[in-house]
């Protein structure tokens, strides 16, 4: 009887320790693979979360976080199309991690001996690589902040590229610079911005960008692609490619002050395409024109278009300050189909990035492409800077509003059918149900660029 | 001989004792700002032991936790408005593994080290006693002239952070200075002080280090 009990009792010791040391293998994976690509030393994320010792101090904020879906950061719900770097948890990854970090002795036995793998090094190319000439000086306090920097392309930067990235990942770890887009000014139409900005102290010397945005002409930035803390690397998927002409590149960023005066002076470098991505990347803009908010004003705008030729949508870029609270991007066929391609409801700029399609969206000839922007200019807006609300209209951040939505997008009709063997593209499907008529306002509001 | 040295020991190390309390409850501004000036260990029980009625702030921050860091101007503002006000303000570091060195460099690279002393609280003794578990959160305390205090008030400074990632332009509340003042002209102050949003306070335990 004896031996009989204390075999049961060392059976269930064994049992219990062998499932505890699975657990701390599938926390540490999950640990791995959802977080440490940003939350460590030559990444993007203000804390580093690369040691066991690091995850046991802040433990109860992560697990907070990860609890109420802040963490990992991303921000389309699951009515939008697939999307690349889909950071959502399922619910048992979730449910390993908030277990392991449930209390100090979980954490310290679920994280024990975890190693961060040494980042990858990626060589950077000097001839693809840029930066502006002058840095600026974000002050220590303030909201988000629009700045804007021309740099030079090298002399012999790739003609056509497949992306961007930030050259240190690292530096954005501290950096007010939340959010970037680019956009080419060969013929340097921002340069009298920034050469003669009279609030500047030398007005008439290159002072470190100037505080406008940088769209040029009908090309809106991000035309280019975009980059943030949340994503410092912008690739479009194979068979793309952006043309890239001799010359300046206007980059726009956004930035939020840190505490302290710091200096922000992008470092990005191009990621070549190759002979494979034959198919050139455009850009369509999307804001609510003479976008005017009253206080206490919670309200829709919808702005759209229609499409004139076959086109596949190939990412989504959204920019948006204070008071942007939603954004949602259909297509809507002839025969009144509706396919939404991403929606957000709760929108937060300090969690944007540029969202990439799993696989281009064709949207054909004839149909509408409509952006929804939900606003919110009430005291309610937790992100509300005046109090009591004031009139808010389009313009800079933070006391206004500049909400937009670039479509990057390739015509179907200079399609090389003989190279397109790779790629799959998802055709729209009905995801309104027949009969149901998106309300559309401003119909009609000129989409930019192409 | 022996007995005069002792004796003078003891009277300098007393006053140095009452030197370092002084300058810990009522610190003045240090001449240069970008001067590299090491924290001090906060006296738990010097900040508690005042007369009867004396008003102290309190503000716990974390060198590594961006939204402390982000208020770190409104900390430089609230501690020349708590001196101007005649009541004592207190710059507290809650992590118990960081160096002097990291805080120092921290206090300057944020003109902390400008506007006031800035203290560590290592071994947890005030984190505990205010009930303090997130940085940055304020506390203000009321003294009752026998080493107690009452707790007037434990919450966030001000509403520049609605959540993690959802941060305003500029505080519209100052709900803390808000308080200090209610607390000066004896009018009440709301039960339930806002919460405050940051990083949160690990607590100490015997393998912390």
């Amino acid at each position: 009887m004896f031996h009989r009990t204390a075999f049961a009792i060392i059976t269930l010791i064994a049992a219990t320790a062998h499932a505890q040391t699975l657990d701390a293998v599938e926390a540490k994976r999950a640990w791995t693979t959802h977080c440490l690509g940003c939350h460590n030393a030559s990444a993007t994320a203000p804390l580093q979360l690369d040691s066991c010792e690091r995850i046991v101090r802040h433990r109860v904020l992560a697990r907070m976080l990860i609890s109420d879906g802040t963490m990992p950061p991303w921000l389309p719900d699951a009515t939008s199309a697939p999307l690349l770097h889909d950071r959502t948890l399922d619910r048992a990854t979730r449910t390993v991690l908030l277990d392991a970090l449930a209390t100090r002795e979980s954490a310290l036995r679920a994280f024990e001996g975890l190693i961060a793998a040494a980042p990858m090094e990626r060589e950077l190319d000097e001839r693809a690589s840029f930066a502006p000439l002058h840095p600026w000086t974000v002050p220590a306090t303030g909201g988000m902040r629009i700045r804007s920097f021309l740099a030079e392309n090298p002399a012999n930067a790739p003609t056509r590229v497949r992306g961007v990235r930030v050259s240190d990942p690292a530096s954005m770890a501290q950096s007010p610079m939340r959010f970037l887009s680019l956009v080419a000014d060969p013929a340097r139409t921002l340069a009298r911005l920034e050469e003669f900005d009279p609030r500047e102290e030398h007005a008439h010397q290159h002072t470190g960008g100037f505080e406008s945005m940088a769209g040029v002409g009908r090309t809106p930035s991000g035309a280019l692609g975009a980059l943030s803390r949340v994503s410092p690397t912008f690739e479009l998927p194979r068979g793309f490619a952006f043309d890239l002409p001799r010359g300046a590149v206007a980059i726009e960023t956004l930035s939020e002050s840190v505490g302290r005066r710091a200096h922000i002076q992008p470092r990005l470098t191009w990621i070549a395409a190759d002979d494979h991505d034959t198919r050139t990347i455009s850009a369509r803009l999307y804001f609510a024109h003479r976008l005017v908010l009253e206080p206490d004003e919670i309200s829709t705008r919808m702005v759209g278009d229609i499409v004139t030729r076959d086109i596949d949508v190939v990412a989504i870029i959204v920019k948006g300050g204070a008071f942007l609270r939603s954004v949602a991007v259909t297509s809507t066929d002839a025969s009144l189909c509706s396919t939404t391609l991403l929606t957000i409801r709760d929108w937060r700029m300090a969690f944007a990035e540029p969202w990439i399609l799993t696989q281009p969206m064709r949207v054909s000839a004839g149909s509408a492409l409509d952006v929804r922007f939900g606003f919110d200019n009430s005291a309610h807006n937790p992100q509300q800077p005046a109090r009591p609300p004031r009139r808010v209209i389009q313009g800079l951040p933070p006391d206004d509003e500049d909400a937009s939505v670039v479509l990057l997008v390739a015509d179907v009709a200079a399609l090389d059918e003989g190279n397109a063997g790779a790629m799959s593209i998802t055709s729209p499907t009905n995801s309104l149900g027949a009969g149901a008529l998106p309300s559309r306002v401003n119909r009609g509001t000129p989409a930019s660029s192409e | 001989m022996k007995r005069a040295r002792q004796t003078f020991a003891l009277f300098f190390a007393c006053v140095t004792a009452a030197i370092v309390g002084c300058a810990a409850s009522n610190p003045s501004p240090d001449a240069s700002r970008n001067q590299v000036t090491l924290p001090v260990a906060v006296d738990a029980r010097a900040i508690t032991d005042g007369a009867r009625g004396t008003l102290v702030a309190i503000v716990f921050i974390s060198h590594e936790c961006p939204i402390s860091n982000a208020m770190a101007p409104d900390l430089i503002a609230l501690a020349q408005s708590c001196r101007a006000r005649g009541v004592a303000f207190h710059l507290v570091h809650a992590s118990a593994w960081v160096d002097d060195a990291t805080i120092a460099k921290h206090s300057a690279d944020f003109d902390l080290a400008g506007a006031m002393i800035v203290e560590t609280d290592r071994t947890h003794a005030l984190v505990i006693a205010t009930g303090a578990t997130i940085t940055p959160e304020a506390v203000l305390l009321r003294l009752d002239g026998n080493g107690g205090f009452d707790r007037l008030y434990l919450g966030r400074v001000n509403d520049l952070y609605a959540a993690i990632g959802r941060r305003r332009a500029q505080a519209t509340t100052n709900d803390f200075s808000d308080a200090i003042d209610a607390a000066l002209t004896g009018r009440p102050i709301a039960l339930n002080a806002p919460k405050a949003v940051g990083c949160f306070i690990e607590p100490l335990s015997p393998s912390s280090r």
